[in-house]
């Protein structure tokens, strides 16, 4: 007791240097980093002993939390235990890390001064460590309106601790959102465009009644644009003490890679992309390329495990507070949702779900210091099954690295996180974080009237991260927006959960306006913007990643020969793929058929035109040979075959087989996109396979080589990433209907 | 009246008298801020229209806020739930709680009508209940249960279902336990349940037993949670209502249903209840009638609850005139127009006959009721008359004249016995459980 009293002297004296040995008193929970920035460990060991034995001290006159209690964590203890006499603003503080928590006033003379003291220290901390422990700047920097409650602070208790009030929810609940819009340029995402819901302020106020016996509530803070991080802080950004020393050494590689000093922590991708994810906002980010892959999955990884690490503190100190409390106490510990699955993440293949789960526990429980269950199931059921990709005619590199590992498209895993352990393959309704592929959960929730069906475990989800999106395009689309569709529905059993600890606003069915998501995307399609738009309902707003595309993919193009764009008119989307089918038969097909336009290829992005088209050519007795994701290989050969023989006049490809197994196509001379392809890539691949060494001498000449693309305003997005944003713009408001660009000098 | 009830009147108003012209007269002096009542709830009252207490409402209020336990027996419609909703309201607003009062009712339509009551009263004041019965989502449910209402109303079977299986819930901070049709609840074997309920409820609580008829075994309940209760009774024990007329029909059981048709063509233009023994029973008639082209519409306790309320809804609405039910209606059910209650099979426990006349001839108005006695029930009909303390006049029908309907009944039973099978054997195919015996 002497002691704490002496350090309350020191502190209203003003002197620094006592308040960085308190500061280092108090930090018991930050070893490591502590460790990392002052690189003075010796004179830190010396503190800690110290304060080793003022713990000792204390835990001798205080009750002792029993050992049952799964958080060995001395001070989480200490600090649970002043929570039960301190009022109930200490008590918010409670669980963030920062907490300086002088710990030891409850003295109740004291007690009211140390408070406010406390949590002046608590900013002069962070100041200082910000600073690396120039102290002396600081003094005059310590205002009051510094001085704020630093679990609030705390993105994750501000988002996810409070009820939605009825204003914003009603304006979350119009179609679309009341939001306010804001533009932001940062150094390496480009433009933002930030979203956030406001609530609506003009509908009729409610008369507060005179009487009620309703309780006083505290409603979430609407959200806030992100900040771009200038230095990488982990308290600032309070990242959980337990991994701070496997932060670093995880992300050790991108580092590296990006030829950047490890005391950078992050890349800048990662710090700006990190800004946003723990401001609990949604996110879009469709410039995700093979090199960067690395960079963004750990840093999502980290907000996972960081995510899951807060929650479970919680509930830890919860369950030592419930055990404690007396019968008829009032007070509510609401920390879960209404199933115990939190976070899911969807990836295409199980190579890309292997990559997670390696990260996940190198930032988690890197070899020595944790264990991971089920670890040899795993890395057998996850490792192997890869494509043999052809030594001779190399597939190109984008192709390598998409199908690099374990390729299937069946798979899901439930993760739990403990103390000291990551245990994979738990129940789903024991695990924290899942990760699966749309088709392994679509199995799962299953279609109306099917027996066995089973959605409960998307209820409470919090934390939905889509990686690669793009490929669930080339997957099934479908399955994604049905397995969308089944998030936050109320469980049909109970499945074992604890109601009185189920967070009101996922008793209120809130949940899908709590839930953050992350979508990642090579390229930008209004498909995934919609999910964005339609689906996620996040209440602290989304952001954007929306940069034009400058130079589109047809620079990529060698080869001189005219590119030809068709605009057809076309009222809504739906209507464009009939007007689009009407204009290819009236305006491109009967030109097309001319014996001197042979060797035409039409590639056709969608399946269902695709089948339309095969219908129409069967019904109209052309000549074409097909091949699709379908097609069994000897017909697949043998139409390719034809085609380069002049004996089949068109060819029809479908996007999805170019994507699967990505054909060099023989003596092609006319290309007709029938839409403007959904890689951008593929449009320039396919354009240059018209060279001269893969052309059929005897089937047409060079000087006739046409490309022909149909699109309509709906496709603007697609047409904008083959030929650049600003000539698509042109294009698509001009009066004329074709354009012609030519490539190749 | 009885001197039974004038003692326990005495105790709070000389003024009342048995004769209901002076009945009136005292009704207009008290208001319900006379009887300790605060002004919030006032309020509520007046926008309810409730411009003065009822007698039941008269007797058990200054008890209740008194802080004593009472056993109340009064007929349903009496204003009953006012009379202990607004005292646990009152406390409710002196001592703001989550899981204040729990309210055990034996039929699910009962507790959404008493959940509606203490709606409407605690409006102003933000008053949250949940209604837990049977048929219903269990996980909504337990979801409803998680918000903390201040006031739970419940059938005690599922009850004792979400105190078993809800994690999280209990019911230790309840202050106040109030048992609606507090005899019903143990006949109908709730007994088991509700002894459990008791079990897990502290014992320093206010306990509320309200009924229209008192078993012994009340009082066996009585001995088991009540603490120094008070006796509040506002009518004789059995009495039927005076504006009431009884008639009994006697006739032989193949001719039910043509007498049924024949009291239902004769009487056209009211609103019908008609009791039947069972759920089959119910479903038959219903039948039987819709095939006569009567407006008649089902009620038992094996359709769903959304059902029951839909058909519950369409009778209160007038678009169907005649209910159809067992005894799941027999009691507490709040419907105001019913004209005409015709016991098709006699009940077998006396005291239900006087729940179900109940049901019509409330608040001042006249009603009939015509019950059925077939040669093999007579001796259940002695019963009644002996428990009602008078004889009741016969029915007149002419039998020439009845009979007249018998070829069209007949018809009409030939149909609907086609239509049950077809019902029953759909129900076997599709796999439904709920399999109702054919009936004879």
């Amino acid at each position: 007791m002497n002691k704490k009293k002496r350090i309350y002297k020191h502190k209203s004296q003003g002197k620094s240097k006592s308040k960085i040995r308190k500061n280092k008193n108090d930090r018991v929970i930050n070893k490591k980093s502590l460790f990392n920035r002052y690189k003075n460990k010796q004179k830190i060991k010396e503190e800690m002993d110290k304060k080793c034995v003022i713990e000792k001290q204390f835990l001798a006159q205080k009750l002792v939390y029993s050992e049952s209690e799964e958080e060995g964590d001395v001070y989480d203890q200490l600090v649970t235990c002043f929570t039960k006499e301190s009022n109930s603003k200490r008590q918010q503080v409670v669980d963030s890390d920062i907490e300086s928590d002088c710990g030891s006033e409850h003295l109740n003379d004291v007690q009211n001064k140390l408070d406010s003291n406390s949590r002046l220290e608590c900013e002069e901390q962070m100041n200082l460590i910000q600073n690396n422990g120039n102290i002396t700047d600081n003094e005059n920097e310590v205002t009051d309106d510094e001085v704020v409650d630093s679990d609030l602070c705390d993105s994750f208790t501000k988002h996810y601790e409070f009820d939605l009030s009825d204003e914003l929810l009603v304006s979350l609940s119009n179609t679309p959102p009341s939001s306010e819009n804001v533009m932001k340029t940062w150094d390496v995402l480009g433009n933002l465009s930030i979203t956030i819901p406001k609530p609506v302020t003009t509908i009729m106020k409610k008369m507060k009644p005179k009487i009620t016996i309703l309780e006083e509530k505290k409603f979430a803070p609407t959200g806030m644009p992100p900040l771009p991080l200038k230095t990488v802080d982990f308290d600032k950004l309070y990242l959980k003490s337990q991994i701070h020393g496997n932060i670093v050494s995880a992300n050790k590689k991108n580092l590296i890679k990006w030829d950047l000093e490890i005391s950078e922590i992050f890349t800048p991708l990662q710090k700006e992309l990190f800004a946003i994810m723990n401001n609990y906002q949604d996110l879009l980010y469709s410039e995700r390329t093979f090199s960067k892959a690395d960079e963004i999955c750990y840093i999502y990884c980290l907000h996972v495990i960081n995510h899951m690490l807060k929650t479970r503190t919680k509930i830890v100190h919860h369950n030592a507070k419930i055990s404690k409390k007396s019968e008829h106490s009032e007070e509510e510990f609401r920390d879960q949702g209404i199933v115990r699955p939190k976070v899911l993440i969807l990836v295409p293949f199980k190579s890309a779900a292997y990559k997670i789960v390696k990260t996940l526990i190198d930032i988690l429980v890197p070899k020595e210091s944790g264990q991971v269950v089920n670890k040899n199931r795993f890395e057998e059921d996850f490792t192997g099954g890869e494509l043999l990709m052809p030594k001779k005619n190399p597939k190109p590199e984008d192709y390598e690295l998409m199908f690099s590992g374990n390729t299937e498209d069946t798979f899901r895993v439930g993760m739990t996180i403990t103390k000291k352990t990551l245990k994979l393959y738990t129940d789903f309704y024991a695990s924290d974080i899942i990760v699966a592929s749309p088709l392994g959960l679509r199995i799962l929730v299953g279609v109306e009237g099917e027996e066995e069906r089973d959605f409960d475990f998307l209820a409470s989800i919090e934390l939905l991260i889509m990686d690669q999106a793009d490929v669930f395009l080339m997957q099934n689309w479908d399955h994604l927006l049905h397995v969308l569709d089944h998030f936050h529905l109320q469980p049909k059993k109970t499945h074992g959960t604890d109601f009185s600890r189920v967070r009101m606003w996922a008793v209120n069915g809130w949940s899908k306006y709590y839930r953050q998501t992350l979508i990642f995307s090579s390229i930008a399609l209004p498909e995934i913007k919609s999910i964005m738009n339609k689906k996620c309902q996040n209440y602290a707003g989304k952001v954007i990643v929306d940069n034009p595309i400058e130079h589109g993919s047809i620079r990529q193009v060698v080869l001189q020969v005219p590119h030809i764009y068709h605009r057809f008119k076309a009222d809504s989307p739906l209507e464009s793929v009939e007007a689009r089918f009407e204009y290819f038969i009236k305006h491109i097909l009967p030109k097309q058929r001319d014996p001197l336009m042979s060797h035409t290829l039409i590639y056709v992005p969608s399946y269902f035109d695709y089948v339309r088209l095969r219908n129409y050519f069967k019904k109209e007795d052309i000549g074409f040979v097909q091949i699709c994701e379908y097609s069994k290989d000897s017909k697949i050969a043998r139409a390719r075959d034809m085609f380069f023989h002049t004996e089949a006049h068109f060819l029809l490809y479908s996007e999805r087989v170019h994507f699967f197994r990505r054909f060099r196509i023989k003596g092609i001379r006319h290309i007709i996109f029938y839409q403007p392809p959904t890689y951008p890539h593929f449009y320039s691949e396919m354009c240059n396979l018209m060279q001269e060494s893969n052309q059929n001498r005897y089937g047409g000449s060079e000087c006739n080589m046409t490309v022909s693309v149909l699109c309509s305003r709906y496709d603007a997005q697609r047409a904008a990433a083959l030929t650049g944003a600003a000539r698509a713009a042109r294009a698509l408001s001009s009066d004329r209907a074709v354009h012609v660009y030519l490539t190749g000098d | 009246m009885t001197a039974d009830s004038e003692q326990s009147e005495d105790e709070t108003s000389i003024t009342d008298q048995p004769t209901l012209n002076e009945q009136v007269d005292d009704e207009a002096t008290v208001t319900f801020k006379d009887l300790g009542i605060v002004d919030v709830l006032c309020e509520a009252c007046e926008e309810l229209k409730w411009k003065t207490p009822s007698k039941i409402q008269k007797e058990a209020i200054p008890v209740a806020l008194e802080g004593k336990d009472i056993i109340g027996l009064a007929e349903t419609g009496s204003g009953k739930t006012g009379a202990f909703a607004l005292p646990i309201l009152q406390a409710l607003l002196e001592n703001p709680q989550r899981y204040f009062a729990l309210i055990l009712t034996p039929t699910r339509e009962l507790a959404f009508q008493i959940s509606e009551q203490f709606e409407a009263l605690g409006a102003s004041i933000g008053v949250k209940c949940a209604v837990i019965v049977g048929g219903m989502d269990m996980v909504a449910q337990a979801l409803m249960l998680s918000k903390k209402p201040h006031i739970i109303i419940a059938t005690p079977g599922r009850l004792v279902d979400h105190l078993e299986n809800t994690k999280g819930f209990n019911l230790k901070a309840v202050k106040y336990l109030v048992m609606d049709e507090a005899d019903r609840i143990l006949n109908m074997d709730f007994e088991v349940e509700v002894d459990k309920i008791l079990r897990v409820i502290p014992r320093e609580r206010r306990t509320y037993l309200f009924s229209a008829t008192m078993t012994k075994k009340v009082q066996k309940l009585q001995r088991a949670s009540l603490q120094d209760p008070v006796k509040v009774e506002v009518s004789t024990k059995y009495q039927t209502v005076d504006k009431l007329q009884q008639y009994y029909l006697f006739i032989p059981v193949k001719y039910k249903d043509v007498y049924l048709v024949h009291v239902l063509n004769e009487l056209s233009g009211h609103s019908f209840i008609v009791f039947v023994a069972t759920c089959a029973g119910a479903l038959r008639a219903a039948l039987l009638l819709r095939n006569l082209g009567l407006a008649a519409v089902p009620l038992h306790g094996q359709m769903s609850q959304n059902k029951r309320l839909a058909a519950l809804n369409k009778f209160k609405n007038k678009s169907r005139s005649i209910l159809i039910c067992t005894d799941v209606a027999s009691r507490g059910l709040d419907i105001p127009h019913v004209d005409v209650v015709i016991n098709l099979d006699i009940p077998l426990h006396s005291k239900d006959y006087i729940h179900r006349v109940g049901r019509t001839a409330r608040a001042g108005r006249a009603g009939k009721a015509i019950t059925f006695v077939s040669q093999y029930d007579v001796e259940l009909y002695q019963r009644i008359e002996q428990l009602i303390g008078k004889q009741l006049p016969k029915y007149d029908a002419e039998e020439a004249e009845v009979l007249i309907l018998q070829e069209r009944v007949a018809e009409a039973q030939r149909l609907t016995n086609i239509l049950l099978r077809n019902h029953y054997q759909f129900q076997i195919i599709v796999g439904r459980h709920s399999l109702l015996p054919f009936p004879s």
